[in-house]
């Protein structure tokens, strides 16, 4: 970790108007629960209708998109603009550089994301059957395994962009619901387990993967992904031979 | 606008020695109307959204989605034929979901999106991005008709990349043993569907485009949109599914366009519904889904008419 990259690196995420389209989707998953909240009538909203929709909108969407917007802000954005060279010309290594930035992603993804659907939880259905906290930690672990995901395609992709928003739609979203065994690989269905093993309502069906698994393959993806970013930034030349 | 002829041989006569007049020959000919400039550039517009007249890799994006869009229909009118010939035709669940014609663009939305994304900035930004839009101007054709004919060329490639594999899917259900009226008249109603639908697509993606003027910024945004705006729908569709709360429902459906173009033929045709969360509006609603597609397409078009004008005036 490197402090003055850190620093740069929350003041370019939160310094332009890209942000707000960040805080948007935690303020619509809010405003969503707070109207199925006040529409559920006298009985309480069903913690199981509550599970699905946290794993639907929350994992489903805010989490990637989050991912999404801070990794191309902070990594995609400076590789197409060239302000990446500022950075590697330091005698910082570049695997510091790299992991200062996934930090920041994390942190991103975490506060907006997987906290946010905490609070979800808790406006839909209290403490009960333990949502709540099954909605953060699935939150936290598929934002670790697409903070991952993303580094890696974004360092090592051409239109970098497009790439992960077709992986997100593509793999995640469509490939994942039609294939069964994907669930194996994708970052949504690990997330997905995870609150379906800590949540006492299991909301449709059972969990995909074991618990142990889908946390350790998410943090395997971040380091991965970590390496492999550093790897192919190690190995960037600046000058033109 | 030198549309009259007529008007011309007294300027460049050789009488006046003016000075940016350097003895080329002027045109005398007749001009064409300002329809025909128009129509010229709708058939323009049509072909470069599909990629012909530019570069190979223009052609990739529009040529894949449009033959990923043929496997689906392909599967189902095989499907069609494979349980005719089993002779299983009296097994009327299994052919229900083979007659519903609209769940075709509502489950293939993705790829329906992307075809939008990645064509609408051929049409609405780079003109604006380059600057090249005053050449445009510079024509006999009001900024209206450019913006209308370039709407109208990307709605009629999004409605050919949907209806052709609908009517193959169609032509296979008419030769195998089934309902004909009720295919027919699915059918017709998901051609009208499917219109509805890509003027509303095209309108939107056309404005995200000009308001971006950046062509990779106006994919993302377009895909973040359309498919975000789905996932809302989705999700509070299936929230009111479970709560039994259909006015809920109803208005979680007008966020995106995919789901007010098919509540709106499921109401105005008595359709079945793509999805069993979708539920079938009242007629009440129905208007309500007929006003929302208007306030769509009108809406992003004035947007857009707006934007054109103003980049085009700077």
């Amino acid at each position: 970790m490197n402090g003055p990259i850190l620093r740069l690196g929350l003041r370019s995420l939160f310094g332009r108007a890209r942000a707000w389209l960040m805080i948007a989707m935690p303020v619509i998953m809010l405003a969503l629960a707070a109207v199925m909240r006040l529409t559920a009538g006298s009985g309480g909203l069903d913690p199981n209708s509550a599970e699905n929709f946290l794993r639907i909108f929350g994992i489903g969407i805010a989490v990637p998109v989050v991912a999404l917007i801070a990794t191309t802000t902070l990594i995609n954005s400076e590789f197409d603009d060239g302000s990446i060279i500022y950075l590697l010309t330091k005698p910082v290594s570049r695997v510091t550089i790299i992991a200062s930035k996934a930090v920041i992603v994390l942190g991103a993804g975490v506060l907006f994301g997987a906290a946010m659907m905490l609070v979800a939880g808790f406006i839909m259905v209290g403490g009960s059957d333990q949502v709540a906290v099954g909605a953060l930690i699935g939150g936290v672990v598929s934002t670790v395994a697409y903070v991952g995901i993303f580094t890696a395609l974004a360092t090592t992709m051409k239109r970098s962009v497009v790439g992960c928003l077709l992986f997100w739609l593509l793999w995640e979203s469509t490939v994942s619901a039609l294939f069964s065994p994907v669930k194996w690989l994708s970052a949504r269905a690990w997330g997905n387990a995870v609150v379906q093993h800590i949540a006492d309502a299991a909301g449709d069906g059972k969990p995909g993967v074991p618990l142990p698994y889908a946390v350790l393959a998410a943090i395997v993806a971040l380091a991965a992904g970590v390496a492999l970013a550093g790897q192919r930034l190690a190995s960037m030349t600046i000058s033109e031979e | 606008m030198t549309t009259e002829p007529t008007g011309e041989p007294p300027r460049t006569s050789a009488r006046r020695g003016v000075i940016h007049d350097i003895g080329y020959r002027p045109f005398t000919g007749r001009r064409q109307s300002t329809s025909a400039v128009a129509l010229s550039l709708y058939l323009t517009s049509l072909r470069h959204c599909f990629g012909i007249g530019r570069s190979g890799k223009s052609k990739v994006m529009p040529w894949l989605m449009t033959f990923v869009l043929l496997i689906p229909a392909l599967v189902l009118a095989g499907l069609l034929l494979q349980l005719n010939k089993m002779s299983l035709s009296d097994q009327a669940d299994l052919f229900a979901p083979l007659a519903n014609y609209f769940g075709f663009p509502y489950w293939t939305q993705l790829l329906i999106t992307i075809f939008a994304a990645a064509q609408a900035p051929v049409l609405f930004a780079r003109d604006l991005r380059y600057r090249t839009v005053v050449l445009y101007f510079a024509r006999p054709l009001s900024r209206t008709t450019y913006v209308l004919m370039r709407l109208a060329a990307l709605a009629t490639a999004l409605f050919a990349v949907v209806v052709i594999p609908l009517t193959i899917w169609y032509g296979a259900a008419l030769s195998a043993d089934v309902d004909r009226g009720e295919h027919t008249k699915n059918y017709l109603a998901a051609v009208v569907g499917v219109a509805v639908l890509a003027l509303m697509l095209a309108t939107f993606s056309g404005m995200v485009s000009a308001i971006t003027t950046r062509s990779g910024l106006a994919v993302t945004a377009v895909i973040v949109a359309l498919m975000l705006t789905s996932g809302i729908v989705k999700a509070v569709q299936g929230a009111a599914y479970d709560g039994d709360h259909r006015t809920m429902s109803f208005i979680g459906a007008l966020l995106n366009p995919f789901s007010v173009a098919s509540e709106l033929i499921s109401g105005l045709f008595d359709q079945p519904t793509p999805d069993s969360t979708v539920l079938h509006p009242g007629p009440g609603w129905t208007i309500g889904f007929a006003v929302a597609a208007v306030v769509w397409t009108l809406g992003a078009t004035a947007i857009l008419l707006e934007r054109t004008r103003k980049a085009a005036s700077l």
